[in-house]
């Protein structure tokens, strides 16, 4: 018998502000949250619009000190993290920390700070760069900082797959949880990907948008970036339900695929329509998805990978299977963007709510989706991600029968 | 409920004793430490001015163009070459390609590429010796190929690419402990069910100015400047801290069911992995090695076995005197008594310390040392410090017949991770 793995907390920093419940307004309401980039010069052909976090004080979740010392992906990775802990309820010095553990997905790295550090070596020389770049800047520095802040020692690990990279950091907790590694993983993702230079090189990839980011409609033309962090609370179920806590959803299958003749780009439908089937088949589940966070990538061909692997799936039989993309409000938040849709997941089902398909004004192929958020009991939520190589990985979340509560 | 056995069939690496596993065994068993100037960038300004350097690669015999390696970050094209040879020597053809994966971790990914493009985007030629206003980037767009070199799952995608693999493909990025992390990933993996295989390891080129310029001034790294073989000394009175290396070292897990159907030669068993997390500084550890103690705990309990059972210890040893310091109050934490009885070493005191790649690498070593039943030493020990007063192997490795292998790793943000390697029977 495998251990069970609930989500019991949420936290998140995203465009639409500090914390779950703006976010959740806003994915609800279907607005997106796109405003014109004056953190730096963009050149004349550079996108100018992306999800960018406002009102945000990186004094009131950071120490002084600390601030100065890390990337601002951090500040949103320790702001999320600290809201998901309180949403969980968990008091950490109840529990042994050695079985509490934190995984973060990243797939930038701190540029925000690098690049300064990167100026001043190549403008100054090299007696310039300071003592922090050797830990603001890496992949597992949220990590680290993370399980120094709430004392966390258990299993911990930085991912790094491009836009897959916070389901890696989910996927992983989950498998950990399982095989008895933790009873309790912070996992999530952060992302900061709004300076100069790595702008730049994101725009190089071609897959971002010059007006907006409408998935799966004839006008889509790729998507826009977002900052921020989003982090999930996962606890074995037996010691959710020791504490009395809150549960949003369980995690009941995970699956990961890739298509290796992918080159640089996405896969095609064959392989990610084997990863929701893997995650689907754990979860011991067959044509019976009520809801879909696709990844969208808004390309044509992109989409219609997408379309054609959800048909597969479910042989069409779409029944009240609905899709939606949460990243489509507040922007494809790279190392964070994954994580983000398996919030949402667990906030819709937790508040038995359709998600609406945002951006969507004339659908290209038939595909199921809500103008609007309505009501609606879900019993289970397919989240999808892909990423650049051909990688995709899924999950599923499930209600938790009350039964079992 | 009986855990899934993993196994290894294969191995590669790439280090600068050259390519090749054998190469590694031949620097290490013997106690030939590699170390030069740094030639590829200029560190007149660095207090730090050496390295270890990977020679001249033929790539034909590895699947790599030289298109493709003018394209790539170095790390990659070390990866993909460990990852050949690990996959010759396993020889999965004919095996499901639904059913295996790769995780190739590194510390910190395709730096150099980045640096490159983003140094001429700075410094554009026509305003060289002129400081440009901060922080506007010169006209020039990024080419795709920088940020495809720069992503730290590249070496995994590529390897996956290569050799058609359809499952799992990540990157742990979890600085010097990432490769031996990716072990434990392929393990956790395997026993899960996920898969029945996996190219698991870790690969990193650490050797551009902003890494140099960056471990230089925290004092990471050893600035034994005129004497670069005799620099990474780990456990000695005069280490001063780490040589900076690059390098791959890449596995072939597999369940031992699924080898054993196979019939291909068992090289070793991966028992037990543990891993944790100081929670105490990104780049310390307490003095008196706790959690890097309770991380060996795990591994060991994660195997099944008594710590009386371990022969031989492959020590992170990193040559800082922080970690050699703590890592020997670990061991006698653990082992009590029987500590001074078990030789240990630091093969860092041969290879240097290529970031993720060396607890891959170390994993290598030590399974190398099961089947030779060889200690490899720790070269350039010759005054031990007096908190490092364990058997380190100084300087002549020795003969013993080994059945279990402990290898443990540190690194930046607090981890510790550890791995009981054992005795393989065909």
């Amino acid at each position: 018998m495998k251990r069970r793995v609930v989500v019991t907390g949420l936290g998140a920093v995203t465009a639409a502000g500090v914390g779950a419940e703006p976010l959740w307004g806003a994915l609800t309401a279907g607005q997106p949250l796109f405003s014109p980039i004056t953190r730096f010069p963009l050149r004349d052909h550079h996108p100018k619009l992306a999800g960018q976090v406002r009102d945000f004080s990186a004094d009131r979740w950071v120490p002084p000190t600390l601030v100065r010392q890390t990337d601002i992906s951090t500040h949103y990775a320790l702001a999320s993290v600290d809201l998901a802990l309180r949403d969980a309820s968990l008091e950490l010095d109840r529990f042994d920390r050695m079985r509490i553990g934190t995984t973060a997905g990243h797939a930038l790295g701190g540029m925000d700070y690098a690049e300064s550090q990167l100026y001043a070596q190549w403008v100054q020389g090299p007696e310039a760069v300071g003592p922090y770049q050797a830990i603001a800047w890496f992949y597992a520095a949220a990590m680290g900082q993370i399980s120094i802040r709430w004392g966390l020692k258990g299993y911990s690990k930085a991912f790094v797959a491009d836009r897959c990279s916070s389901m890696h950091a989910i996927g992983s907790a989950y498998r950990a949880i399982q095989l008895g590694r933790a009873d309790v993983i912070i996992a999530g993702g952060l992302e900061a990907p709004l300076s100069p230079f790595m702008y730049r090189a994101l725009i190089g990839t071609g897959q971002m948008s010059s007006q907006g980011y409408s998935p799966f409609s004839a006008e889509a033309d790729g998507f826009l970036i977002g900052e921020g962090a989003c982090f999930l609370v996962f606890e074995e179920l037996d010691h959710a339900r020791r504490r009395g806590a809150r549960v949003y959803a369980e995690a009941v299958g995970y699956g990961m695929s890739t298509d290796c003749g992918a080159g640089r780009g996405l896969s095609v439908a064959r392989d990610l329509c084997r990863a929701h089937r893997l995650a689907l088949d754990e979860a011991g589940m067959q044509k019976t998805i009520d809801h879909v966070c696709a990844d969208g990538v808004a390309n044509l061909a992109g989409d219609r990978m997408e379309i054609e692997a959800m048909s597969n799936l479910l042989d069409e039989r779409w029944g009240p299977c609905r899709t939606s993309v949460p990243k489509a409000i507040v922007g494809e938040m790279y190392g964070a963007g994954a994580a983000l849709q398996v919030l949402a997941g667990a906030m819709a089902i937790e508040r038995e709510t359709c998600l609406p398909l945002a951006g969507m004004s004339s659908p290209t192929r038939r595909i199921p989706w809500a103008p609007a958020a309505e009501s609606q009991r879900l019993q289970s939520v397919l989240i999808a991600s892909r990423g650049n190589g051909g990688i995709n990985a899924s999950l599923v979340l499930k209600r938790l029968d009350t039964r079992d509560t | 409920v009986t855990k899934r056995r993993v196994v290894i069939t294969g191995m590669g690496a790439v280090c600068p004793a050259g390519v090749g596993v054998t190469k590694l065994w031949e620097a290490t068993s013997a106690g030939k430490p590699m170390g030069g100037r740094i030639r590829k960038l200029d560190p007149s300004r660095n207090h730090s001015r050496i390295a270890a350097m990977i020679p001249e690669i033929d790539l034909g015999f590895y699947h790599v163009t030289p298109e493709e390696l003018g394209d790539w970050d170095p790390l990659i094209g070390y990866a993909v070459v460990a990852a050949g040879e690990a996959m010759r020597q396993a020889d999965l053809q004919g095996t499901s390609l639904d059913r295996c994966g790769v995780c190739v971790g590194t510390a910190i990914g395709g730096v150099e590429a980045m640096e490159r493009r983003f140094a001429t985007l700075v410094v554009p030629e026509e305003d060289q010796g002129i400081l440009p206003r901060y922080p506007a980037l010169g006209g020039g767009d990024v080419a795709p190929s920088v940020l495809w070199s720069y992503s730290p799952n590249t070496p995994s995608v590529e390897i996956a690419a290569r050799w058609g693999i359809r499952g799992p493909v990540t990157c742990v990025s979890t600085g010097c402990t990432a490769g031996v992390d990716a072990i434990g990933y392929g393990l956790d993996a395997i026993r899960s069910g996920d898969v029945d295989w996996m190219v698991a390891g870790g690969a990193d080129a650490p050797v551009t100015p902003i890494c140099l310029s960056a471990f230089d001034v925290i004092r990471a790294l050893t600035r034994r400047n005129d004497d670069p073989t005799g620099a990474s000394r780990p456990f000695d009175s005069r280490r001063d801290g780490f040589l900076l290396v690059e390098g791959a070292g890449v596995v072939v897990l597999e369940e031992l069911e699924h080898a054993r159907t196979r019939n291909v030669p068992i090289l070793a068993e991966i028992c037990g992995f543990g891993t944790n997390c100081n929670a105490f500084h990104m780049t310390s550890m307490h003095e008196n090695g706790e959690m890097l103690a309770a991380s060996i705990l795990l591994a060991l309990e994660d195997a099944g076995l008594e710590p009386g059972r371990i022969d031989y210890i492959n020590a992170h040893g990193s040559s800082t005197p922080q970690n050699d310091r703590a890592e020997t109050a670990a061991y006698k934490t653990i082992f009590g008594p029987r500590a001074y009885d078990i030789p240990i070493s630091s093969t860092k005191s041969v290879t240097g310390h290529p970031l993720g790649a060396s607890s891959a690498m170390e994993v290598i070593i030590s399974t190398r040392a099961l089947q030779e039943s060889w200690v490899p030493p720790t070269a350039n020990l010759v005054n031990p410090s007096a908190d490092c007063d364990l058997d380190y192997t100084p300087r002549e490795g020795r003969r013993k017949t080994l059945r279990y292998v402990l290898s443990n790793a540190s690194g930046f943000g607090g981890l510790h991770s550890a791995i009981v390697i054992g005795r393989g029977k065909s």
